[in-house]
């Protein structure tokens, strides 16, 4: 065990000027077709503010444009779109692409200078949009801005000249033509070479909803002209966009002298909740013991004790959604392992245990050890002292006081008075519920959904020991209707989605026996038989070193599986591997968290996945990840490699009140058989990385709530 | 409840179940003043339902039934209000609860945590201001409170707080008259300019306040049903 850090100190608690929650603006950040903060088309130095999620969809002369945009950073922001461009001209296809931006702001407006920011736009894969700019915005007076930027590539085509940067090289001068090869690889050999061009606008918030525009544009849309989708009249565009409320906006354009346009933007800040804090029930007051009950042995001699005890500690602490699995007491210290239903914020969960102790445990009992249990296993230990609790209750900041005679620990070894409860083990849990399965960016239908009901059963016969299926039956839904078949080179391990979807109705999705263990101090186990997957089943091993307090752990994983047949029963198909990693979890400080898994994939290809995520202390999680095996590019086929974004979202950030449910996806631009693995469920790190510290004591403000 | 209260029999040390024992006998045992243990959130969360019209219940008659302490609390900015019982006691501070489990902790009258209301005020260094409070005395009196942000991290807010005797008044609470002297807090930082008033009986028992919870809360108004 560890003394625990003392984080919460004076210096954490900043005194911030009393009005600072209320001054946050919420006007918002006004979006472009693009879905990029800025004016019409042309982007701005401005960026949203740090955390903003958008998602904007944007239309004008045939083409649609849908982007999801992230601030990653307070400078550095992250775009990714799907963009659909038709065809009036026979001999040129209908385009649907892929594309992602990256803005940097290096420059903070001051009383005379401009912000100022450089972006890439459409820099990995075909690249139609793809562009270079570095652009300047300066506030004339609140609510009036006027911007100004050079731009390459296609913000270079219209009213350009001999890129100024020739005067460093020649090789400036001209803009190869990009390799596009299958595509979704980065290409830096033609970034700010070629032509330039000056573009620049103004925005003026005429109302407190209203923002209009103007912009003088330097894209030419060569691209779409040559279609026959519009015809360029004007450099000119103007704009006006309207907050719905706080976290819509609806924007009319009035574009290059000829087209209308219409977007709509919906953004969502991870810092700033629907509703803040916990509206869920009050905790119940700490109860304070009397000098005389602190001494009081009688209890020890009462036979029944332990049995009454036991049955009082189990019902109280149901009451607060947790369910007592394990209880060790002695005159002086009690022990309690304590399986959490309720509390996605874990220092919530020992506090509100902690209180409900405090008010049962006998007098004498002073040590209280909490081991909150994750899959039947020790996931952490919170040591506190009684007397702390009672004394740090309703004191200025007793959160970090009780943190302070606090000791987070590994859970392990356990006391060897440590007696289960007779009727925690079995349990038998179920639970039927709608499902809604969705795929992306089919040329011929770009969101596919499938909607139907999902049967899940749980059974945990001994700690650790769970056995859990999962059955689906769709009602509707066109996911098997895609007329996009596997064409890939390597064994079809992902790329045969179709039949799946087509042939598995109803499926087993899923069906396993689980078991976690702790192999030692620091150590955590796992081994998942059956069908892990809908895709694959067969035998998955895990073993996790993770220290507590520590902000790097290591993992490893051995998988032997086979392919499932498409129906999604019982049978296999042919082809069988051995897939293994290597996992590095990196927990960099200020919110931000890095994976790097080295191994073996499931079309047998070697290689390694980069994972970075930014971590709200909430529970929210953005991330982007890129795997690199040895498939060379081009029989990977479209896309080069595989990569995606996760998005995490805690259904208390929604509601106020606690829970432990949390929304996930991961939008891939295409799946393919390159760099992929296969999916179990409860992989350790993940399950158990909230019950420790760091990150237990990052969020332990909730202690008290 | 049952086994706690068994258990409270045999074990007659185990002062704290007291606690949740009185909360069993809440709920059961004042049949009458039921209603009126009302929810302060229900109108907050789900708009929807009409709230009970507390005030409009309360008669000094019906009072009379319970001689256990109550509060009256008033949330305007959640449209609510609900009468509250003594859930806790802790030292100086005495934490009240309302039927829809949502909890405000005072130190001797003065607001040092809410919980359950969403933004809710973690806890606050307000030992100045009970002291001047008790005393009915005039005076400076800075005070600290604690919040948690949207990512958990507690931040304090600091204030410069005047305390001022603003005049002897004679209060009605439900056919009941009491005279106070009504004391004002003035508090100030860069940003933020409130204000709290308490009305407090000459044995320093505050009978009615309005106190300022929070940025997102605002002000409550307490008060003393019965003492």
């Amino acid at each position: 065990m560890r003394k625990s850090l003392l984080l919460l100190t004076a210096a954490s608690v900043l005194a911030l000027p009393a009005n600072m929650p209320l001054a946050q603006s919420v006007e918002g950040t006004s979006y472009t077709l693009y879905g990029t903060p800025g004016l019409v088309d042309m982007p701005t130095a401005e960026s949203a503010p740090d955390g903003e999620f958008s998602a904007t969809a944007g239309y004008f002369a045939g083409q649609t444009r849908t982007t999801l945009s992230f601030q990653i950073t307070p400078r550095l922001s992250g775009s990714f779109r799907y963009s659909g461009i038709q065809s009036n001209v026979p001999s040129r296809p209908d385009t649907f692409d892929r594309s992602f931006d990256l803005r940097y702001r290096f420059l903070d407006e001051g009383r005379y200078v401009p912000s100022m920011a450089v972006g890439l736009q459409d820099f990995i894969g075909t690249g139609i949009y793809s562009a270079e700019y570095v652009v300047a915005t300066k506030t004339l007076r609140p609510g009036l801005t006027v911007t100004g930027g050079l731009g390459w590539g296609r913000l270079g085509s219209s009213g350009s000249f001999t890129n100024p940067l020739g005067v460093f090289s020649d090789r400036f001068k001209t803009r190869p033509t990009r390799n596009i090869g299958v595509g979704g690889t980065v290409d830096g050999g033609e970034w700010f070479r070629g032509p330039a061009a000056f573009f620049g606008g103004v925005a003026w918030q005429a109302s407190d909803r209203l923002t209009l525009k103007a912009e003088y544009s330097s894209d030419d849309y060569r691209y779409e002209t040559r279609r026959g989708l519009f015809e360029k009249k004007s450099r000119f565009n103007f704009g006006a966009d309207y907050r719905l409320g706080e976290a819509s906006h609806i924007a009319a354009y009035y574009l290059y002298g000829s087209e209308v346009g219409i977007s709509l933007t919906y953004s969502l800040n991870p810092k700033r909740p629907p509703v803040k804090g916990d509206v869920g029930p009050a905790p119940v007051p700490v109860a304070v013991r009397s000098a005389e009950a602190r001494n009081d042995m009688e209890w020890v001699s009462q036979p029944d004790a332990p049995a009454i005890l036991r049955e009082n500690i189990r019902s109280v602490l149901a009451a607060e959604g947790m369910q007592l699995e394990a209880l060790a007491l002695s005159p002086r210290r009690a022990e309690l392992r304590i399986r959490n239903n309720r509390y996605g914020e874990v220092a919530q969960m020992i506090g509100r245990a902690s209180r409900v102790l405090s008010a049962t445990l006998p007098g004498t009992v002073e040590m209280i050890i909490i081991v909150p249990v994750v899959n039947g296993i020790p996931a952490s230990s919170v040591t506190l002292r009684r007397s702390d609790l009672e004394q740090f209750e309703s004191v200025p900041n007793g959160a970090a006081k009780v943190l302070a005679g606090a000791q987070i620990g590994d859970g392990l070894p356990a006391s060897p008075d440590l007696v289960y409860l007779d009727e925690v083990y079995p349990r038998f849990t179920w639970a039927v519920g709608p499902y809604l399965s969705a795929s992306y960016f089919d040329p011929d239908q770009p969101v596919r959904v499938d909607v139907g009901v999902k049967a899940t059963a749980r059974y945990e016969i001994v700690p650790g020991l769970i056995a859990s299926g999962e059955l689906r039956k769709r009602i509707a839904g066109n996911q098997g209707d895609s007329r996009r078949f596997n064409t890939s080179a390597l064994p079809p391990v992902r790329s045969n989605a179709v039949l799946y979807s087509r042939e598995g109705d109803p499926a087993l999705s899923k069906a396993t026996l689980a078991y976690y263990f702790r192999p030692g101090e620091e150590l955590y186990g796992r081994v998942t038989a059956g069908y892990l997957e809908r895709m694959h089943g067969g035998i998955s091993t895990e073993v996790l070193w993770k220290p507590e307090g520590s902000r790097f752990a290591l993992g490893a994983e051995l998988n032997y599986t086979k392919q499932r047949d498409y129906d999604q029963r019982f049978g296999f198909q042919d082809y069988d591997i051995v897939t293994g990693y290597v996992s590095g979890y990196w927990d960099l400080t200020n919110g931000y968290q890095a994976q790097v898994d080295v191994g073996r994939y499931l079309a047998g290809d070697w290689g390694a996945t980069l994972k970075l995520e930014r971590e709200f202390k909430n529970g929210w999680r953005v991330g982007a990840f890129a795997t690199f095996t040895d498939v060379p590019f081009s029989t990977f086929g479209e896309g080069s490699f595989d990569k995606g974004l996760t998005i995490s979202v805690p259904l208390s950030w929604f509601t106020g009140r606690p829970s432990t449910e949390t929304y996930s996806t991961t939008v891939r631009p295409i799946v393919r058989d390159g760099g992929a693995r296969v999916s179990v469920d409860d992989r350790l790190y993940e399950t158990l990385r909230d019950y420790q510290s760091p990150i237990l004591e990052e969020k332990w403000g909730r202690f008290w709530r | 409840m049952g086994a706690v209260l068994e258990m409270n029999i045999r074990f007659r040390t185990w002062a704290g179940l007291g606690g949740l024992a009185l909360l069993a006998a809440c709920g059961t045992g004042r049949s009458e003043l039921t209603p009126l243990f009302s929810g302060l959130i229900t109108s907050y969360t789900s708009p929807a339902e009409p709230q009970p019209d507390v005030r409009g219940m309360l008669t000094r008659q019906l009072l009379s039934t319970s001689d256990a302490p109550l509060l009256l609390i008033e949330a305007p900015r959640l449209a609510s209000t609900a009468t509250l019982r003594i859930t806790g006691r802790n030292g100086p501070y005495t934490t009240w609860t309302t039927g829809d489990a949502r909890s405000f902790t005072f130190r001797g009258g003065v607001l040092s945590a809410t919980r359950g209301l969403g933004d809710d005020l973690s806890s606050a260094d307000n030992t100045a201001a009970a002291a001047r409070v008790a005393a009915r005395n005039a005076g400076d009196a800075p005070r600290t409170q604690y919040y948690l942000d949207a990512e958990n991290q507690i931040y304090a807010v600091r204030f410069n707080c005047t305390f001022q005797n603003a005049g002897r008044e004679t209060i009605e609470i439900v056919e009941r008259l009491h005279p106070t002297v009504r004391l004002r807090e003035t508090c100030r930082n860069e940003g933020l300019a409130i204000q709290n008033d308490y009305w407090v009986g000459s044995d320093g028992m505050v009978w009615k306040s309005r106190q300022w919870v929070g940025p997102a809360i605002g002000y409550i108004v307490t008060e003393r049903l019965i003492r």
